[in-house]
């Protein structure tokens, strides 16, 4: 029989079916959980169609980085095989700004860094392992560069754990990960100017 | 003959912890279409039917209104109440039989969604015979009634937030709890 993390639902999970449960698990990581975490945490506002949610206009603010973060659109009721495994696949329409200094004394507005859909793709061995994140854009996709030097795997999977320590069940979550995500977006913007 | 209307200026829910008490603090929350976490709702009593009517225009001669309430979970019918009032033009019907929910107190039990149906029907002093409570009962359980209206009131399962938990870089706090709710079916529309 077919287990996944994310359900309990027996045999081969099919998004259609009916009921299941997606508390399984530690509670700290449960499908439900993350779900909620990213709703609560981002200010989103559930629609009619379940795994579709809205923003309301209102920023996740990063106060040390400058950011302004706003999730415009986020979806998660869509699967993706990995490993020949169905895993939850999360994706937002997401704005990111940075706070400018001011020039001359004048106040300026922040620069808008993203402005696309981002996709995040659980690993089967979640919460042991981190999931993955990519800018869903042709740019990154393709990306047939330097993938050392953009800290991208192919496909444009973004890499910033370097280390086995770098995710910590028990410390790291879904927020700290999408925290990390933007960490790394604004180093590649820097660095590379997109 | 003129027509009668029967217009319904309101219908909720009284939330009731006992028999004869009230919550008000939840009563006044409830409203149709709500989605209301099980949490919060979790061990009343009873969910009470209030209808308001106006009638117009008033008759001329002796007339009766029957509402029957019908409380439905996932659309299951689970318990009815009928009563009667003689016409007026502004009518307060609040259901004395209710249906007792501490059955549903265990688990997800209560998670779901509730339908309560408010249906009427009109009848005069001649149908009855003789007007007595026993005879309007008899009527009005052996009566074909007309739907006037309904509410709704979904009810879903608690699901543990993280963020309360969270250090400003999303980090989880050192002493990081939430509640296990494993044992309740959460499904994709109720998270």
């Amino acid at each position: 029989m077919t287990t996944n993390w994310f359900t309990d639902f027996p045999g081969s999970w099919d998004p259609k079916k009916a009921r299941a449960n997606f508390t399984k698990g530690d509670p700290l990581y449960s499908y439900a959980a993350v779900i909620k975490s990213i709703r609560d945490w981002f200010y989103l506002k559930k629609t009619k169609v379940v795994g579709e949610e809205n923003g309301t206009g209102v920023p996740r603010i990063y106060k040390d980085a400058g950011l302004q973060v706003y999730v415009d659109q986020f979806k998660w009721g869509d699967f993706v095989q990995v490993d020949g495994e169905p895993q939850p696949l999360l994706q937002f329409k997401m704005r990111v700004f940075r706070d400018r200094p001011q020039l001359r004394r004048q106040p300026r507005p922040p620069e808008l860094l993203i402005d696309k859909w981002v996709e995040i793709r659980f690993d089967p061995r979640w919460p042991y392992k981190p999931p993955h994140v990519r800018i869903d854009d042709p740019r990154y996709k393709r990306f047939d560069g330097d993938m050392h030097s953009n800290h991208m795997y192919e496909n444009g999977w973004v890499c910033f754990f370097a280390d086995s320590d770098d995710w910590v069940k028990g410390r790291d979550t879904i927020i700290s990960f999408m925290q990390a995500f933007f960490d790394w977006a604004v180093w590649h913007y820097d660095k590379h100017g997109w | 003959m003129t027509d009668l209307r029967i217009n319904p200026t309101f219908f909720g829910i009284n939330v009731l912890d006992t028999p004869s008490q009230i919550n008000k603090a939840l009563s006044g929350k409830v409203t149709n279409f709500l989605e209301i976490d099980l949490e919060t709702i979790k061990g009343v009593f009873a969910f009470q039917p209030v209808l308001q009517v106006e009638l117009s225009p008033l008759p001329q001669s002796v007339v009766f209104l029957g509402i029957k309430f019908t409380t439905l979970k996932d659309g299951r019918q689970i318990h009815t109440s009928r009563l009667a009032k003689r016409a007026d033009s502004k009518l307060l019907f609040t259901a004395k039989d209710v249906a007792d929910l501490t059955q549903y107190s265990r688990g997800d039990d209560m998670a779901g969604l509730w339908t309560v149906e408010a249906s009427a029907v009109l009848f005069g002093k001649k149908v009855l015979g003789v007007v007595k409570k026993s005879t309007i009962s008899d009527f009005l359980g052996s009566s074909k009634y007309f739907k006037l209206t309904s509410f709704e009131l979904t009810i879903v399962p608690t699901v543990g937030s993280i963020v309360g938990n969270l250090n400003p870089d999303g980090t989880l706090r050192a002493n990081a709890r939430i509640q296990r709710t494993a044992d309740v079916t959460v499904s994709m529309n109720d998270i």
